[in-house]
């Protein structure tokens, strides 16, 4: 008898053990808060997963994970952020819309999923398929280089080099179809500059890949880096935002417009939700993101990162998506 | 800064947080199908209302803990708990076969200990003059690191090199199945939409380990192949002074490649035992017992796993580019506490850092003193019927492949994997060559295409890179003195088992 | 019926076969639109190919160099020992394949509860705790998944 009681006892001692611990799942779930629950139904009432298209690191998951902090305290749940990187974008699409529309997941997009992406790929969604609920932040691109390693500083550097026969090559943020890609490959094309670029895996790694001096050029967004340029490893060649940009410790960052190259491109990203999800339940995401904008120390951090949250609306983001779609076709035209 | 991050550890609510997450990752890593991701997905909403400290080292302690749990199944019942734990089949299901169970789970707890520690130390004195040496790491050298790892299957692979390289291929085939993350093409998906985001590594993992195992014992018969083990028997058998001598040198050789291997993006610890336990296999004077049950085995591959759970953090926090999954996940916990991993981080935020880091010491230690408790109750998990054992752990697998994406189609492919898998063993194929195939290949493929973009399609750009070069001569050197080896064995003795 | 066999034969001309047909459907599953040298196809051709050289090399390695088993095939193959084991592992198989057929209609707690029943009764199990112990484990997975992991199993 003994024996058995022992045989039983480490059979179960696996599922005790997980038991024990069941405590320190149950805050968590403590009850959605009080503003979240006046709809029909109470929602929500589980976790939110924020699907992430980029990686790791980069400016919008920066963001999106600070938002996602807030959750315990403005809905009363946790939210979460689960990265789907790769296949520029595509791969969290088809997971956003793979998941339930019970407004349990979010994902983040950007315009270029919609005006580029299916020029270049064989994609499976429509901007019909998606809601924009708030715009997240706007794009600020800015091409890069490691003056140490290459030697190339200024525009006329790079011209000089690529003068001298070498092809340059540069590092996006992702393959044929990202923004990154597409408007850097724009830009070396206006230029009439030999390049060719190599795809990496989000703003982080391919900011790396230029610091290790793998690379001669790299695309980045704020924050990634702004570190770089401040201690003088990294020097900025220009941005894409028409009238340049004011990036705080290092000065203004001119334009290529101003330098006389015309490629221009303000991206952005947004949360959104799949289209079929109940309306009360769109207003009660999209309620919870604007009072974390609101949030004194949300807009502190965002401030500390040099970066800055964009309140669109659902109109104005699909506007904006309807003109990049136009203007991107030019672009597409002289890549292809 | 030492000093102050020394006061910021010295809080007591921290050492109540770290023995509870290392009992939750030790928990989730023996659990197959359960890993210390996903234990720290789970904790990371908890720690919201902590402390920066207490909450990363709350995540730290299932880190290391899960990472040291997975060996538990891995010896156990055949099975790696998680990816890193591949290794420690070779000769840890063999001891607990021979009923040296005990002393194979003290083994691994030891040897990880000591991995672990080294490498907070390497974290807390070397992190910055190591992550130098990472920033050198280009696609080339990526590459000549994954041809590196796959030159293993050499080691493993002893009885038909053939069959361990069609399971390499068999496994990179896999690997490639999804989205490619460069070209955004779809590959082999069948227009399946489920497929389009790859079959995942630990999917995989519960099928070609966990299942095919189960479907083995199903030829078992339990009147007549049953072994009991004596209840007060099973922790008697103890670590000799002899063992723990012999061991020095494969901890040491194992907690040094998981540093050096943890310390390099995009690999982990996985990589780092099989590369930690081919090269104390291949400098062994008696490579032949390894794979039958040898405690010097489990040393390696357990103390190269855990050795690169600190190292991982190296090129986290000093480039933002985690090591491997479970520190992808941490670095997003970083960055919830206000600490963008980057250059200015140990500038900004060094007290904390240094809190993190003496503290990753700390966590350690206390692994030590819980494995120990759980190693006792662990032991004893051989003398349940395999009827019923093969029973839960089928229980845990359906539950676990579903939650890893809330999804039945990962069951359906742990079962059809499962299966094919089972096939395979029994045509005699390894199944170590095809993990190593679905680990690497992404990482070579990546690496392979960027290298040729940078080189204008030349392949020399793999041979005048100087630690390209390094490696690729390694490998070829290890697969060679591998095959003399052999070649001299089977002179030795015409007959080998 | 004479035949004689060994793993190198059988898995060599299974993995022959599978690299074949892989390699002619590349073009199909892999509609890339890149045009440059190494592309999306170029890693999957690889692995493709060598699986289709290395199943050539063991399967001449089998046919020449390894000893073979002899099997006659007749009446008394199909009741030897060795032929109801591999059926057995056969009923497994089938068992693990209905379980996820009942899995995806019936829901976890059921067709679980059926699989560890099934499982025992395969092993010929006759004692009551030895059903009762996995049969508790199927309930506390569910529960635990519940609770602590947020996981509603289906």
């Amino acid at each position: 008898m003994k024996n058995l009681v022992k045989r039983i006892l480490s059979a179960v001692l696996v599922s005790g053990m997980l038991l024990s611990v069941t405590a320190c799942g149950q805050p968590a779930q403590g009850g959605a808060s009080a503003d979240a629950g006046k709809s029909e139904e109470a929602f929500p009432t589980k976790q939110i997963t924020i699907i992430m298209p980029w990686s790791l690191g980069g400016g919008p998951d920066t963001i999106a994970r600070q938002v996602a902090s807030y959750g315990e305290k403005y809905l009363g749940v946790p939210v979460i952020v689960e990265n789907k990187n790769g296949g520029a974008g595509t791969i969290a699409m088809a997971a956003a819309l793979q998941a339930a529309d019970d407004g349990y997941s979010m994902v983040v997009a950007n315009g270029p999923l919609f005006s580029l992406t299916p020029s270049f790929q064989n994609v499976n969604y429509t901007l019909d398929d998606i809601t924009p609920l708030i715009g997240m932040r706007e794009v600020e691109f800015v091409v890069l280089t490691n003056a140490e390693k290459s030697g190339i500083k200024t525009m006329d550097d790079l011209k000089a080099y690529a003068a001298s026969g070498k092809t340059i090559k540069y590092a996006t943020t992702g393959g044929p179809g990202n923004d990154s890609y597409t408007m850097i490959s724009v830009l070396f094309k206006k230029l009439g500059l030999a390049a060719e670029a190599v795809p990496y895996d989000g703003g982080q790694d391919a900011i790396n890949a230029l610091v290790g001096g793998h690379v001669d050029v790299a695309i980045g967004s704020p924050p990634v880096y702004r570190d770089y340029v401040k201690n003088g490893q990294l020097a900025c060649l220009g941005t894409f935002i028409p009238e340049g940009i004011d990036v705080d410790g290092i000065g203004h960052i001119p334009s290529f417009k101003e330098q006389g190259i015309d490629a221009e491109f303000i991206g952005m990203d947004y949360f959104a939700v799949r289209s079929s999800v109940d309306d009360a339940k769109k207003k009660v995401l999209t309620e919870f993101i604007q009072k974390v904008y609101a949030d004194a120390d949300f807009q502190k951090f965002m401030a500390e990162m040099g970066m800055k949250a964009w309140e669109g609306t659902e109109d104005e983001i699909i506007t904006k998506i309807e003109e990049q779609k136009e203007s991107m076709k030019d672009y597409i035209a002289l890549l292809k | 800064m030492f000093l102050s991050g020394l006061q910021v550890l010295l809080q007591w609510q921290n050492f109540l947080i770290i023995p509870l997450g290392l009992a939750l990752g030790i928990v989730v890593g023996a659990i197959p199908g359960l890993t210390s991701d996903l234990g720290i997905i789970l904790c990371i909403p908890l720690t919201y209302g902590m402390e920066p400290t207490m909450a990363i080292l709350m995540l730290l302690a299932i880190y290391c803990g899960g990472t040291y749990g997975g060996s538990i199944t891995a010896i156990l019942i055949n099975t790696p708990g998680t990816s890193a734990n591949a290794a420690t089949l070779f000769d840890g299901y063999p001891m607990t076969k021979k009923g040296m169970a005990y002393k194979a789970l003290s083994m691994a707890l030891f040897a990880s200990t000591i991995g672990g520690l080294i490498s907070a130390f390497a974290l807390l004195f070397l992190a910055p003059q190591i992550a130098k040496v990472t920033l050198l790491f280009g696609p080339a050298e990526y590459l000549a690191l994954a041809v590196f790892g796959l030159s293993v299957i050499a080691g493993v692979s002893n009885k038909s090199i053939f069959k361990g390289l069609i399971g390499a291929c068999i496994g990179v085939f896999i690997s490639t199945i999804g989205m490619d993350g460069i070209s955004g093409t779809t590959r082999f998906t069948f227009g399946n939409l489920q497929l389009m985001s790859g079959i995942n590594l630990i999917i995989a993992l519960i099928g070609l380990f966990a299942i095919s195992e189960i479907m083995m014992k199903s030829q078992y018969n339990p009147r007549t192949d049953k072994k009991v083990f004596d209840a007060s028997s099973i922790t008697k058998c103890k670590i000799t002074k002899e063992e723990y001598k012999r061991c020095r040198k494969p901890i040491g050789i194992g907690s040094l490649i998981g540093c050096i291997i943890g310390a390099t993006p995009g690999t982990g610890g996985g990589l780092a035992a099989f590369i930690a336990y081919n090269q104390v296999k291949t400098s062994s004077k008696h490579p032949e017992t390894f794979g039958t049950g040898e405690i010097e085995g489990i040393a390696a591959s357990e103390s190269a796993n855990n050795g690169a759970c600190g190292a991982t953090m190296i090129p986290m926090l000093t480039l933002g580019v985690p090591g491997d999954g479970a520190t992808a996940i941490l670095m997003g916990a970083f960055m919830i506490h206000g600490m963008v991993p980057g250059p200015m981080l140990f500038r900004d935020q060094g007290n904390v850092l240094y809190a993190i880091m003496i503290g990753l010491i700390v966590i350690n230690v206390f692994m030590y003193l819980i494995g120990s408790v759980f190693t006792r109750f662990y032991a004893h998990i051989t003398r349940i019927p395999y009827e019923i054992l093969g029973c839960i752990v089928l229980t845990f697998c359906t539950a676990g492949a579903y939650s890893t994406s809330n999804s039945l189609y990962d069951v359906y492919i742990i079962v059809i994997v499962g299966i094919v898998a089972y096939f395979l063993r029994r045509m005699d194929f390894q199944l170590v060559p095809i993990l190593l195939g679905i680990v690497l290949g992404p990482l070579a493929e990546t690496n392979f295409r960027r290298a040729l973009v940078l080189s204008d399609g030349s392949l020399s750009i793999f041979v005048t890179r100087p630690i390209s070069l390094a490696f690729l001569l390694i490998a070829a050197g290890t697969v060679l003195l591998f095959a003399w080896k052999t070649a001299r064995a089977k002179k030795i003795s015409p007959r080998p088992r | 019926m004479k035949i004689k066999y060994n793993s190198e034969i059988i898995s060599g001309i299974v993995f022959l076969v599978a690299a074949a047909i892989l390699w002619v459907l590349v073009p199909s599953q892999i509609d890339t639109l890149e045009t440059s040298a190494v592309n999306a196809q170029t890693i999957p051709r690889i692995a493709i190919g060598g699986m289709f050289l290395f199943s050539l090399g063991l399967l001449l390695q089998g046919v020449f160099a390894n000893e073979k088993k002899v099997v006659i095939l007749n009446r008394s193959t199909f009741a030897s020992e060795s032929f109801r084991k591999e059926m057995r592992s056969v009923l497994y198989a089938l068992i693990l394949l209905a379980y996820i057929v009942l899995l995806t209609f019936v829901g976890f707690l059921i067709s679980t509860a059926l699989l560890v029943v099934a499982i025992l009764l395969f092993y010929g199990v006759r004692k009551w705790y030895y059903y009762a112990i996995p049969l508790a484990m199927v309930g506390v997975v569910y529960f635990v998944f519940k609770t602590l992991l947020h996981v509603s199993l289906p």
